[in-house]
């Protein structure tokens, strides 16, 4: 009992005890059937010891190509306090969607997106780290009645390029950076599953993403993320427009 | 589209490649280059600072002992500090004149010489005789049950004890505003302070405070005991036969480990953590002029005792006891052995009945017993940089 109100005390006062220089955002697995089929999303994040917001969009740009965008804001700790940190991650990716049945869309996205992990120690010393992912993930998402199911595996090659860090933030930070220096490009894959409830165009949807890499918290990475957002099947909104001015 | 897609995405993936392949580079900073610049005119720093951060063997924590964290910044200037003569009335002592590194922070002398050649009372204590200063000594951390510093365990703190230490007429002889003067006339202080402190404000509390977190970053654990004992871990340290026979050491070794752990481990540690007895009175003498802990206590229960100190690195910081009095090992072993005084407050290990105790160690075990004590020598700490004289 006694370690669940430390870990809600700690979210509750925002407690940022470690610093993080990745973290997984959501692997979406959008649902589309055919052709014009826009997706959009919206939503708020939480991770170990931060918490943020992501928005997705994806499009169908013909029978079977499709894009997909992704933004990632994340805060942990409060300026006021001595740490804290934020984090950003922006990408886009193009593939490719296939419908099984009436109900079942499969996604295969390959994107690049960068980043930064900004982190904040006590006498004002600073460190900030910029890299860039490159990914490939396959998403399949099931829609039953109210339900919708998602689930998607990606494979990151996450590299580390450009940093700045103030070596009085001291250890075990310095050595975390160290560490990263050293050993980027990682490699790493993450997995989400999603469950959205709602009919079209809206869905409200709860997202968890696992990263799977052996020295994590050695090097201060994020292991997963849990997301509530919802989801707006755009094309709904823009063929009933057209359907109401044909008529 | 399909004609620039067919074109244009083999052309975006090669560039991709290209970009993938580029290397982390990160750029760390520390000093400003001007500060830099000018502390390079006086110290040897290394432009990346060094890490103080202490993490003690297995064997150790195993047995419930952490080094406290220390601030790196702070450490730095107390380096500096530590190995400043300016700090001394007469220009020519520093902290380390009576800790020198070779000997683990010993001093050679029976007794410690301080400013203009005066004669100090007591032997200098070796500060890598411990684990870790911060995990050993400091009533601010363990309360009334925390080792105090000096013979006469009179301070409570590492700042307490090196501001008395600067204070004393017979070691460095300064003052308060004599150091506070001392440090602002040093041009290589400012940026120093501005690191550790945020400012360049000097004070003898920020002074001290420094010192104190350089010497708690100030341990010894890395000799072929602290090797062998972590290799069997978590077994029984006084049953086990793994630990009664470590596999590393020499047959001369292991007997000497057992002569200690029967004899010497039941007020110096069988581990060398923390000692069983923080002081003691250990018959050198029947009557003693100097008190040690009982001269600051009064207590008449107190008289003639003094700190019971760790092993570790004995080899290296002779001559031993409080007033220097044993030049070699074997004088002290042949003290336990046949020359133990019949003090009123003579340790009860030490008696038998009313009487001293003899341990009549035969030839054989005194020089075991030496063996084993030579097994407590951490090498790395007499090399270490980070705790090294950093004045050009």
């Amino acid at each position: 009992m006694l370690p669940w109100i430390l870990f809600l005390l700690m979210l509750l006062l925002g407690c940022a005890c470690n610093s993080y220089y990745y973290a997984p955002n959501t692997v979406h697995t959008p649902h589309l059937m055919e052709r014009h089929n826009a997706v959009a999303s919206a939503g708020g994040l939480r991770g170990p010891e931060f918490s943020g917001f992501e928005v997705h969009g994806s499009y169908a740009l013909s029978r079977r190509l499709a894009l997909m965008v992704n933004h990632m804001e994340l805060r942990g700790g409060n300026p006021a306090q001595e740490r804290w940190g934020k984090g950003r991650l922006m990408e886009g990716a193009l593939g490719m969607y296939f419908p099984t049945g009436d109900a079942t869309s499969n996604t295969l996205f390959f994107g690049w997106g960068a980043g930064s992990a900004f982190n904040q120690f006590p006498k004002e010393s600073k460190a900030t780290l910029q890299f860039h992912r490159y990914f490939g993930q396959y998403g399949i998402s099931v829609e039953h009645n109210a339900l919708r199911f998602g689930t998607g595996a990606r494979l990151n090659y996450l590299q580390y390029r450009k940093g700045w860090i103030d070596y009085r933030l001291g250890e075990p930070d310095i050595s975390k950076i160290e560490l990263i220096e050293e050993r980027s490009p990682l490699i790493f894959p993450e997995l989400s599953v999603s469950l959205s409830m709602g009919s079209r165009p809206v869905w409200v949807s709860l997202f968890a993403t696992l990263m799977e890499y052996n020295a994590a918290e050695e090097l201060g990475l994020a292991t997963h993320t849990f997301g509530l957002s919802l989801t707006f099947q755009m094309d709904h909104f823009w063929r009933a427009e057209r359907a109401s001015k044909i008529k | 589209m399909k004609k620039i897609l067919r074109l244009g995405l083999p052309f975006f993936a090669v560039l991709l490649l290209l970009a993938a392949c580029k290397q982390a580079d990160f750029e760390y900073y520390y000093y400003e280059p001007e500060d830099y610049a000018l502390l390079s005119q006086y110290l040897n720093l290394p432009a990346k600072p060094d890490n103080y951060l202490t993490k003690l063997p297995k064997h150790l924590e195993a047995r419930g002992l952490f080094a406290r964290a220390v601030d790196q910044d702070k450490a730095i200037l107390g380096r500096v500090l530590f190995y400043d003569k300016n700090l001394s009335k007469d220009g020519k002592i520093n902290c380390a004149s009576c800790h020198r590194q070779e000997i683990a922070f010993s001093d050679d002398k029976p007794v410690s010489r301080g400013v203009f050649d005066r004669v100090g009372t007591r032997n200098s204590i070796a500060l890598g005789s411990v684990l870790n200063f911060a995990a050993y000594y400091g009533t601010d951390l363990f309360g009334p049950s925390g080792i105090p510093f000096f013979w006469d365990n009179r301070a409570g703190t590492a700042s307490e004890q090196n501001l008395a230490t600067m204070a004393n007429p017979v070691e460095m002889d300064m003052k308060h505003d004599d150091i506070v003067n001392a440090v602002r006339s040093q041009p290589y202080y400012a940026p120093l302070f501005r690191m550790a402190y945020g400012d360049e404000t000097v004070t003898a509390q920020r002074v001290s405070e420094a010192i104190a977190n350089f010497v708690n970053a100030l341990g010894s654990f890395r000799s072929k005991f602290d090797r062998e004992a972590e290799r069997v871990i978590g077994t029984d340290t006084w049953n086990s036969r793994e630990y009664m026979d470590f596999s590393g050491f020499t047959a001369a070794e292991n007997r000497g480990k057992r002569i200690y752990l029967d004899n010497c481990a039941s007020c110096h540690s069988p581990v060398q953590g923390r000692p069983m007895k923080m002081y003691a009175n250990n018959g050198l003498d029947a009557t003693t002029t100097d008190q040690g802990v009982g001269g600051i206590t009064k207590k008449n229960s107190e008289m003639g005792m003094f700190k019971v100190p760790l092993l570790r690195n004995i080899a290296l910081t002779a001559p031993y006891m409080h007033d220097g009095r044993f030049a070699t090992l074997e004088e002290v072993i042949d003290h336990y052995s046949t020359g133990i005084q019949a003090h009123p407050n003579l340790s009860t290990e030490l008696r038998v009945g009313n009487q001293p105790r003899r341990f009549n160690f035969s030839p054989q075990q005194k020089s075991d017993l030496i063996a084993f004590l030579h097994t407590l020598t951490d090498e790395e700490l007499l090399a270490d940089k980070r705790f090294s004289d950093p004045f050009k």
